[in-house]
């Protein structure tokens, strides 16, 4: 019996939080002109999760790094929502209508969420990015942008 | 003082857990009715199950913990794999030990193996018979895949090695061995030459009260908007051979898709045409069948939401085991969401062509330790009005994770520019009211200046105080 109390104290012990990984999908799409659209963020967590979202316009350097800044005015944006609350092992979908004046948009949703902290006290924020890139025809579309910036993907 | 002992781990255990997950529900088609409560702890997981299955009271219960890099579950577990077509699942009651790497997954369990039920809502196993089983999988890198099952589960032996080639084009798989005592053979083949075409052969042993036999061949071809289909099937169970024959085209026109497929078994010809259309969220789809001179309606579709998701199924389904070969089956399944509990309700057709049913809800209760919970507020989305404002600090500074709640209930919080904002139908002022305890950003925060309401299209200004920082 002193066993398992002695387990079980211990168990107790461990009151820091447990830090699961989020997952959101798609990663990247492509899309015409005007395009509707959506991406789901999974809490692969225990406890609920706040989301916001956030977006951003973002060039390439020829190394293929992104660089963000606020949203061009060529980008017409409109989210149907800017946060959420995801329940434990929950997924929630975040839509959204693009509409691009330029003759190409690289468009960043970046969802922030607080996922835990760390044994020091720190919170972990995460932050994960939903790319859009919109052009005249939606085929090719990321290529077209990367071979603009000068990458080369071959 | 054993007594008191117990009582106290029974009832301290959940309470000092940061978060329990409560399961129940009933499925004809995993023939139980019962429940779950599993605790789960940084470093491990204790779970309990009790239920009725067939009509007997059934009970389980593990703890999951990991030490040096391996999984390890003292109690009730399902030890089941499949791979190449074959597989095995037995309920244990003992010790299982697992581990997964990148290349090699390893699994071991001993202990005894019995009637269990392993389902979403309840997980119990019956000590029978003595048992040990052993699983190994590696993948190598120029593609090919190792697998290796044993199982002894009382006088039932079952050892079966399986392989399989994946290339750039084809992909190749068999398994052989004994299965529960009986020879076992499955293999299939898969061609794709090129993205828009492939080809397909596959062979199945399977083990009901008697011996089945399945095999099938297909082709699969692309052409832009337009794909199409064949297939042949034939399968035998004890002296009734059944065989089968399909074929089909669809055409994709925007978001509408219209198919038309043709099955031929047992000399019946069906023909399926369906119309489908999808939306975002939406999907839609009109179904006419000609069975022997008879034309029949049917309307599916269905909705995938954040709170609930619906969707009415007909497809045709190949039922070598009764003899009857092709047929139309319809299956429903309700998802809803509510704060943090799920329900589920779906019907599937087993194989000898019942529909079975299996719903179950699971919730997420925090506990003591979990700290600052959020409370269960819900989200709207949609609306043609928005309301919509900054949180700034004392500074002036913005301030990220704020929580407001407006009228109604809907919940929403700030950016990293301090920017919040919410769909809503009404072009009506909402009141507003800041949820401090609910705030995603750290420290304590006070409220210095709030409207009390807010109206669509005019932004608003919240100003708050850092008492104490993080």
């Amino acid at each position: 019996m002193k066993r398992v109390l002695s387990l079980l104290l211990l168990q107790f012990s461990f009151f820091g939080l447990a830090v699961s990984a989020q997952t959101l999908s798609p990663i990247i799409v492509e899309c015409g002109k005007k395009c509707r659209g959506e991406f789901s963020i999974t809490n692969n967590g225990l406890t609920s999760l706040a989301v916001t979202v956030e977006a951003r316009s973002f060039s390439l350097d020829t190394l293929g790094h992104a660089t963000n800044r606020p949203l061009d005015p060529t980008v017409e944006l409109k989210l149907e929502e800017g946060s959420a609350r995801i329940s434990p092992k929950g997924t929630h979908t975040f839509g959204y209508q693009l509409k691009c004046s330029a003759p190409s948009c690289s468009v960043a949703l970046l969802s922030s969420m607080v996922v835990g902290h760390t044994a020091e006290g720190m919170l972990v924020r995460v932050q994960l990015a939903h790319t859009v890139y919109s052009c005249e025809k939606q085929r090719d579309c990321r290529k077209k942008v990367r071979a603009a910036a000068g990458i080369r993907d071959d | 003082m054993l007594r008191v002992c117990l009582c106290v781990l029974l009832l301290g255990v959940p309470a000092s857990a940061q978060v329990l997950q409560l399961s129940g529900g009933r499925s004809t088609l995993l023939g139980g009715t019962g429940g779950e409560i599993t605790a789960f702890f940084p470093e491990s997981t204790l779970s309990a199950s009790a239920g009725f299955a067939n009509g007997h009271f059934v009970f389980g219960a593990s703890d999951t913990f990991k030490l040096h890099g391996l999984e390890i579950t003292a109690g009730d577990r399902d030890f089941g794999y499949s791979f190449d077509g074959a597989g095995l699942g037995v309920s244990t009651r003992g010790l299982f030990v697992q581990r997964n790497t990148r290349h090699t997954s390893f699994a071991v369990f001993l202990g005894s193996t019995g009637i269990g039920y392993a389902t979403p809502f309840m997980v119990t196993a019956k000590a029978q018979h003595i048992g040990a089983g052993f699983f190994l999988q590696r993948h190598f890198d120029n593609g090919l895949l190792l697998s290796s099952l044993a199982v002894i589960d009382g006088g039932k032996h079952t050892a079966i090695q399986g392989l399989s080639y994946r290339s750039h084009s084809l992909h190749l798989a068999g398994s052989a061995g004994l299965l529960q005592n009986q020879k076992y053979f499955t293999g299939e083949a898969d061609y794709q030459p090129l993205r828009s075409l492939s080809f397909s052969a596959t062979h199945n042993d399977f083990f009901l009260t008697d011996h089945l036999t399945a095999n099938s061949v297909s082709a699969f071809a692309a052409l832009g908007r337009i794909t199409v289909q064949a297939s042949l099937l034939d399968g035998q169970y004890r002296l009734l051979k059944t065989t089968g024959a399909s074929a089909g085209a669809s055409l994709r026109i925007g978001s509408i898709t219209v198919r038309s497929n043709f099955y031929e078994s047992n000399h019946r010809i069906l023909l399926v045409h369906v119309v489908q259309e999808h939306f975002r969220r939406w999907a839609v789809s009109g179904i006419v069948n000609q069975l022997q001179g008879q034309t029949s309606y049917a309307f599916g579709g269905g909705y995938l939401g954040n709170k609930i998701s619906v969707s009415l199924d007909h497809s045709v389904l190949f039922f070598p085991v009764s003899g009857k070969g092709f047929q139309q089956t319809t299956t429903v399944q309700v998802s809803l969401r509510i704060h943090d509990t799920a329900l589920n309700f779906q019907t599937n057709i087993d194989p000898m062509m019942h529909v079975q049913y299996t719903t179950y809800a699971s919730s997420y209760v925090q506990g003591p330790l979990a700290g600052a919970a959020m409370n269960s507020y819900s989200h709207r989305a949609g609306g043609k009005f928005v309301i919509g404002g900054s949180v700034v600090d004392e500074h002036g500074e913005p301030v990220e994770g704020a929580a407001i709640q407006l009228q109604g209930g809907a919940v929403v919080y700030s950016d990293s520019q301090g920017k919040f904002f919410a769909r809503v139908k009404h072009d009506k002022p909402a009141a507003l009211v800041v949820l401090v305890q609910e705030f995603a950003a750290p420290g304590r925060w006070v409220v210095t200046s709030c409207p009390a309401n807010a109206a669509p299209g005019v932004d608003v200004l919240i100003r708050l105080r850092r008492e104490i920082a993080p």
